[in-house]
């Protein structure tokens, strides 16, 4: 059994009592896990496991250390206590340790627990089923498919010793399907995430995961090159994750990120993409609610990155905030971007040419002032003349920048809830489709 | 079991080749082979309840079980330009509990190793397999593996948790004082470093009657320095060669840090204003410290029999190795002798056994450009007609499901003397590639495409200077024909990485490579700098 966020606050308040140092700080979790796996048309490796966590964080001064463990016994609650202040007693001094946060705090509500979800024996059923029609459609097909469910409960908390407390709750779900053919010369992908296992859909993304390893039957080749593509929802979010990631104030302002600039400073207010674009966070979106809390509980409020084009915001840590004379900002708990009016199902009727992409795959970074990344289409890529797939292409490598994505956006889809295939599933995201008017294939991949 | 039963039950698999004996011997004689015995390790307890648990999952109709018991240890210490940025200590124990039930596998793991919830576990383990046995098309066929009870631990001079936090704390201060010292023209430097030290302690318990307990040690260091440019808006990064290993602290004292921290901030420095490198065809020479990382990729994944079973198709990948005509398969040159090895001293993958309870072992993958082996579990060597698994069964902690993972998968030295500076030399138009850095490599393992930490022009037998903006890409099989030059054992280097990710829901596995330096010769070089569509069309 795993611990409500009443267990886990009391489990706090417990640890503390242990504490003997000037001040301490304890992030604790407890979660259940299960999922099923399949392949080759059967199940697989499939398992459940549920932990309790904490991590005491002991402070002295400016001298800390951290003990984690999943003991919670009384012997085993002091000894991490002991041991966190033992390595406090050892650990040079440090000029980043910050203060604890004091006073109350006002978090967002989010709307990213779904009771009926941390129902484990019905989520086993549901992932049972959605299982079972892909493997019920790939034997009708005569497709090998390969797929993975996997529902959690998340309950997370934190406290400090000068009276802040914060608890949140998630629960998450994930599906993700691919079908290849029995000849594996083609191959189609589907990916779904979500708060509550109701809305997964799977059964569509069964579907969605069968057409597109029909459509991409026989591939062409096609030489490398700069192309108009269109993203669907997936891997764009990709691309995004990757942005998001290098959105840091220190790293820009000490001229370690694309968003530094030449003389010094950074690219804050500064158009770095087309006017089109806005990215924001906020944990109670209706469709991608998230986490309320970051660093030290800190609040994580609504945050625009990118509106009209400008960079609007980076994440700053507390040390960061405090050396630079600005609000501590911590990193997005989820990524919002807006788009147009058309549904993704009705968005290739606009286009006249380009490369429709179902995913990305195995994204690293290339060059790092110029953010390029590289990474490789997967499990389907299609022609794209009179808004029509025409017909199937062999896989690209690709190297490019999320910001040349951005700036070269013709137009976009109304977001969807989407989950990217290469990042963190775990980060909820909706993401529109997007038009990109160029996008630099760098080499063929025999891949499928 | 004493060790000659120990052998017999090995080579009754067929898993062992009398080369194999010479080397159980060998590890023996240097004290790393497994012990057979009465165990000192876990407590009576914990081994009383493993056996309470297998029977009580038996009772529910599950015809094989497993049990392990598994304490995660980790330390860290992280600084920052000369300030220690955290110091941490993390411990974790749990229940992971397996079954086969219908010929279907069932997996529960709690943190809560007690008679209670073991049974809980037990009873979710049997009912996930039956439930999941409705839709089982192809039941699990385990290959035979003779019952042992045996201990094994890593073999490490200095235990890395004996070593004080202060100590090691100071150790990267001392560190980045002497990278500071480096003049870099005004610039800015930044120096990252981590240092963790890493244990499993596992007891392994089976249906069949094993018992088994492991203590494996690693250590996890890295540092790296990162020099800007305020005034051109650049900036570029050297990590130190340094990679984790299956030893303890004493690695650490014997790493030339001293030298090579002062080093990598001059590299990075030399970085910004390097020429950028011109794009086209070059014979490359990688450095051991960069081709572990482009073995793992173009070989240590593509051999993973699930891989080319279609059974990681949705996440990790296929293979371009098919299961009816991977033998014999020609993969690159005659210089191309690779060994798969669970029993490499120093490596990270190295174990007495594996999560299946099978010995540690080492053998052929490649043998003369010649594919000759894959990867396989016990679940997996019937599906290839062998008749012993190659014991490559791992999880990465107590809450997860063994499966298939890469052993130490290694490029063999050239037994004819040949050195680094040979081999430059005997080069008139090529780059030197040293370290690793950005790898990207498609789902079936054609196409890579790979940069290093420094690069340097080779002409007309010399190195001449720094390059920058390099990166190479190729197709695997192409890219192992035409390996042309091979460094001998004095160049030999054990690379590795901790986190090597593969499965849904992802695990780490910890894997080293080991490697000589090597010629390609011909391959494609591209110029990082150029690759945006907006570079392209000059628009940035």
């Amino acid at each position: 059994m795993i611990l409500d966020l009443d267990q886990l606050e009391a489990l706090s308040k417990r640890v503390l009592r242990y504490s003997k140092s000037e001040w301490a700080e304890v992030s604790l979790e407890s979660n259940h896990s299960a999922n099923l796996r399949f392949a080759a048309n059967t199940v697989t490796t499939s398992g459940a496991n549920e932990n309790t966590s904490l991590t005491i964080t002991a402070v002295n001064g400016k001298r800390a250390g951290s003990a984690s463990t999943n003991d919670l016994s009384d012997d085993g609650l002091s000894r991490a206590v002991a041991k966190a202040e033992e390595i406090a007693s050892l650990a040079p001094e440090n000029e980043e340790r910050m203060p604890p946060l004091t006073g109350q705090q006002t978090y967002l509500r989010s709307s990213a627990y779904d009771e009926r979800s941390t129902d484990h024996d019905w989520a086993s059923e549901q992932r049972a089923k959605i299982a079972q029609s892909a493997i019920k459609e790939a034997t009708a097909h005569d497709f090998q498919t390969a797929g993975f469910l996997e529902s959690g409960t998340f309950h997370n908390a934190y406290r400090n010793s000068k009276g802040l407390f914060v608890g949140d709750q998630h629960t998450r779900s994930t599906f993700s399907v691919t079908m290849r053919t029995a000849d594996g010369k083609s191959s189609g992908w589907n990916k779904r995430a979500s708060q509550s296992v109701a809305l997964l859909d799977g059964q569509n993304a069964v579907l969605r995961a069968s057409e597109k390893c029909m459509a991409w039957k026989d591939p062409q080749s096609m030489d490398p090159g700069v192309y108009k593509v269109i993203l669907e929802p997936s891997p764009a979010a990709d691309l995004l994750q990757q942005l998001i990631w290098s959105l840091d104030a220190r790293d820009a302002e000490e001229g370690r990120s694309a968003f530094s600039r030449p003389g010094g400073g950074s690219a804050l207010g500064q158009k770095i993409v087309s006017d089109k674009v806005h990215i924001y966070s906020d944990p109670s979106h209706p469709l991608a609610p998230s986490g309320i809390y970051g660093e030290s509980g800190l609040p994580v409020q609504p945050v625009d990155w990118i509106k009209d084009g400008v960079l609007t915001n980076l994440t700053r840590g507390r040390y960061w905030a405090s050396k630079s004379g600005k609000p501590p900002m911590p990193g997005p708990t989820n990524v919002i971007m807006d788009g147009g009016d058309m549904l993704p199902e009705d968005f290739l009727t606009n286009v006249k040419e380009g490369m429709l992409v179902t995913s990305f795959w195995y994204i690293r970074d290339l060059d790092d002032p110029l953010l390029i990344k590289t990474g490789l289409t997967r499990d389907g890529l299609y022609w794209i003349e009179d808004g029509k797939i025409q017909y199937g292409v062999s896989n690209f490598r690709w190297n490019e920048s999320p910001l040349a994505m951005l700036q070269n956006v013709i137009d976009f889809s109304k977001p969807v809830v989407t989950a990217p295939r290469d990042g963190w599933d775990g980060m909820p995201m909706c993401v529109p489709m997007l038009h990109v008017s160029g996008f630099n294939f760098a080499s063929a991949s025999d891949a499928v | 079991m004493d060790r000659r039963l120990f052998l017999k039950g090995a080579l009754a698999t067929g898993a062992l080749s009398l080369g194999h004996l010479d080397l159980l011997a060998a590890r023996e004689a240097r004290g790393t082979s497994p012990r057979s015995g009465p165990l000192a390790k876990p407590s009576q307890s914990e081994q009383d309840l493993a056996d309470q648990l297998i029977a009580h999952a038996k009772s529910l109709g599950a015809t094989y079980c497993d049990v392990r018991l598994v304490r995660m240890r980790r330390q860290s210490v992280s600084a920052r330009d000369q300030v220690v940025t955290g110091l941490s200590d993390s411990e974790s124990y749990g229940l992971g509990l397996r079954v086969i039930k219908n010929g279907t596998w069932g997996f529960a793991a709690t943190r809560n190793v007690d008679l209670e919830n073991g049974k809980f576990a037990a009873r979710d383990a049997v009912s996930m397999a039956e439930e999941n046995s409705k839709l089982q098309t192809i039941p699990l066929d385990l290959a035979p593996v003779a019952a042992v009870q045996a201990e094994w631990k890593t073999p490490i001079e200095k235990n890395p948790f004996d070593i004080s936090f202060k100590d090691r704390a100071q150790f990267l201060l001392d560190m980045h004082a002497l990278g500071a010292s480096v003049p870099i023209g005004g610039n800015k430097l930044t120096l990252y470093s981590d240092l963790n030290a890493v244990r499993e302690e596992k007891y392994f318990a089976s249906s069949e009657g094993s018992k088994i307990w492991q203590e494996i040690t690693r250590i996890d260091p890295s540092t790296w320095a990162t020099v800007a440019d305020s005034t051109k808006g650049e900036f570029a990064s050297r990590a130190l060669f340094v990679l984790p290993q299956g030893r303890g602290f004493e690695y650490v004292e014997q790493y030339p840090y001293k030298d090579e921290i002062k080093q990598a901030a001059a590299d990075a420095h030399e970085k910004i204003s390097a020429i950028s490198v011109k794009p086209g065809k070059y014979d490359l020479i990688l450095h051991p410290t960069h081709l572990w990382l482009t073995i793992h990729e173009s070989i240590g994944h593509p051999t993973e029999l699930d891989r080319i079973m279609g059974y990681e198709a949705d996440f990790a990948g296929t293979s371009f190795l098919k299961p009816e005509k991977w033998r014999n398969y020609g993969y690159g040159s005659d210089y191309m002798n690779i060994v798969a090895d669970r029993t490499q001293e120093g490596a990270l993958a190295t174990v007495g056994f594996d999560d299946d309870g099978v010995p540690a072992q080492s053998y052929p993958l490649i043998t003369k450009g010649e594919l000759v082996a894959l990867q396989t579990t016990r679940a997996q060597a019937k599906m290839i007609g062998e008749t012993a698994s190659r014991g490559q069964s791992y999880a990465e902690g107590w809450w997860n499901i063994p499966f298939q993972r890469m052993p130490n998968v290694s490029l063999q030295p050239n037994p004819k003397k040949s050195s680094l500076d040979d081999i430059v030399k005997d080069t008139s138009k090529g780059i030197l590639i040293k370290g690793n850095s950005s790898y990207s490599i498609d789902q079936q393992r054609y196409n890579f495409q790979f940069t290093g930490q420094v690069a340097f022009a080779v002409e007309d037998g010399k190195i001449t200077h720094m390059l920058r903006d390099v990166a190479y890409y190729g197709k695997t099989a192409d890219f192992w024909d035409e390996l042309d030059a091979l460094g001998d054992k004095s160049e030999y280097m054990l690379g590795g990485a901790m986190y090597d990710g593969k499965g849904e829901p992802m695990q780490s596995n910890p894997v080293s490579h080991g490697c000589p330096c090597a010629r390609f010769a011909n391959q494609r070089v591209i110029n990082t700098r150029e690759q945006s569509a907006n570079s392209k069309r000059g628009m940035s």
